[in-house]
């Protein structure tokens, strides 16, 4: 239902209706800029890929095929403007400030009672394409199909990137005494 | 040292994808090994630690700046509209894709055609009342289609054609507005009845179009040609009310109706 109302809105866009993309604007605002803050840890980069993700839609509309659902397709766009962004970063930074001391005291950590902020830290500690997966399952609740899909890479590396990923953060996590 | 193949079920029993046949081998596994109970736990309270992490409201303004990065930008390619128009087909009809791709082919064919033979005034230009003189009827593009009703409006400086086309499932309107760009067109209807689909116009105005449930009005009007693409929810008859308003004043209006169809 909802993807039918997307077809449409995509469908009237490319007619000239702009305000049904504003429509498509209000539907993934949200879910686009949350993919960009995990994925960068940084509310004002998270704005600037959200913003280049609906560029990026607007222009390329046509070459979104009616056979995958919409929300995928936007998905992938915000993905891949992730991971060019923080790749595009890393070059300009030898040290990431938001990316924490990996030998920081479980008391300091312990301090801040944050979870949103524990978890960021985690996922800062990951490869970014393993961030990718970890967003996409946890946070949006995708399915290894659709994480395919979003990623262009097969169902069964989705699995085996994902499951080493939580083996890998549970490592953080455990160290700094998260999970206990 | 976990089996391989019990870490894969930890996961899957984590993603709830375990069958109950695999849950329950899991259960047996986990109960006679703890560093495999243990590594279970974790994974369950790290995607349970994960779930829990809320997803933040963007900032207000973001919106407004995406809208605006995108005005000076076109979405791409004519191709699409083709594909579009096919799958809002595929969904109102029913029908085969390939039989959509070719009804929509000849809609975007009629849509493009119709800019051609007009070769109407540009947008924002407003035509002397000697330039709205002559034949306004067309030969349809929408053979698939058939004619409902049709006829012509007329108030003052302005004069409108509307064609109701229409099958089982769908219901089109053909607007051809000629005169002042500073008439309004309101099209009325039961929302029992029908629901609005899909919108194009031969030149192209940014925000010229305001849903509701029950009526479409598109601003701006003169000089320029519509389509509107409604699916219709019963097989009564559908009356809709065209009117021209200029500054929300009435100038005219006039039902158009779509015979009931057979159950």
């Amino acid at each position: 239902m909802v993807d039918d109302e997307d077809k449409s809105l995509v469908c009237r866009t490319l007619a000239g209706d702009r305000r049904a993309f504003e429509q498509i604007v209000e539907r993934y605002q949200k879910v686009i800029f949350n993919v960009a803050l995990r994925m960068r840890n940084r509310p004002e980069d998270a704005e600037d890929i959200t913003q280049s993700v609906f560029l990026k839609a607007y222009e390329s509309l046509g070459t979104y095929k009616p056979r995958y659902k919409f929300f995928s397709w936007i998905y992938r766009i915000a993905v891949n403007e992730s991971l060019n962004f923080v790749n595009r970063q890393k070059q300009h930074e030898e040290l990431d400030q938001n990316i924490p001391d990996p030998d920081r005291s479980s008391e300091q950590l312990a301090d801040e009672r944050d979870l949103t902020r524990i978890v960021d830290e985690g996922l800062m500690q990951l490869r970014v394409e393993d961030r990718a997966i970890i967003v996409l399952n946890h946070f949006h609740n995708l399915s290894y199909n659709e994480i395919g899909y979003i990623l262009d890479i097969p169902e069964k590396t989705v699995k085996s990137r994902l499951y080493s990923a939580r083996q890998v953060l549970r490592t953080r996590l455990m160290k700094g005494h998260f999970i206990q | 040292m976990i089996e391989e193949r019990y870490i894969t079920l930890i996961h899957r029993e984590v993603d709830g994808l375990n069958s109950a046949e695999e849950s329950s081998d899991l259960r047996s596994y986990l109960s006679h090994d703890s560093g495999a109970s243990d590594f279970y736990q974790d994974i369950l309270k790290l995607s349970n630690m994960l779930g829990a992490v809320p997803l933040v409201e963007p900032p207000l303004n973001l919106k407004k700046r995406i809208l605006n990065s995108i005005a000076a930008h076109q979405p791409s390619g004519k191709q699409n509209l083709v594909s579009a128009m096919a799958t809002q087909l595929v969904q109102s009809l029913r029908i085969h894709r390939s039989y959509a791709f070719v009804f929509a082919s000849g809609l975007a064919i009629g849509i493009i055609g119709f800019s051609l033979l007009d070769g109407g005034s540009p947008p924002n230009q407003r035509e002397s009342i000697s330039n709205l003189s002559g034949t306004m009827t067309r030969t349809g593009p929408f053979p698939g289609l058939t004619v409902c009703d049709q006829g012509e409006m007329s108030a003052g400086d302005v004069q409108g054609q509307v064609t109701l086309r229409g099958s089982r499932d769908l219901l089109l309107v053909e607007l051809q507005v000629k005169g002042g760009r500073d008439v309004d067109v309101a099209l009325e209807f039961a929302e029992n009845d029908i629901g609005f689909s899909s919108f194009s116009q031969q030149n192209p105005e940014p925000d010229n179009l305001k849903m509701e449930p029950n009526s479409v009005r598109v601003g701006n009007a003169g000089g320029n040609q519509y389509t509107l693409i409604f699916s219709r929810k019963s097989q009564r008859a559908v009356p809709i009310k065209v009117s021209f308003y200029r500054s929300s004043k009435l100038l005219s209006d006039r039902v158009f109706s779509a015979a009931a169809t057979s159950e």
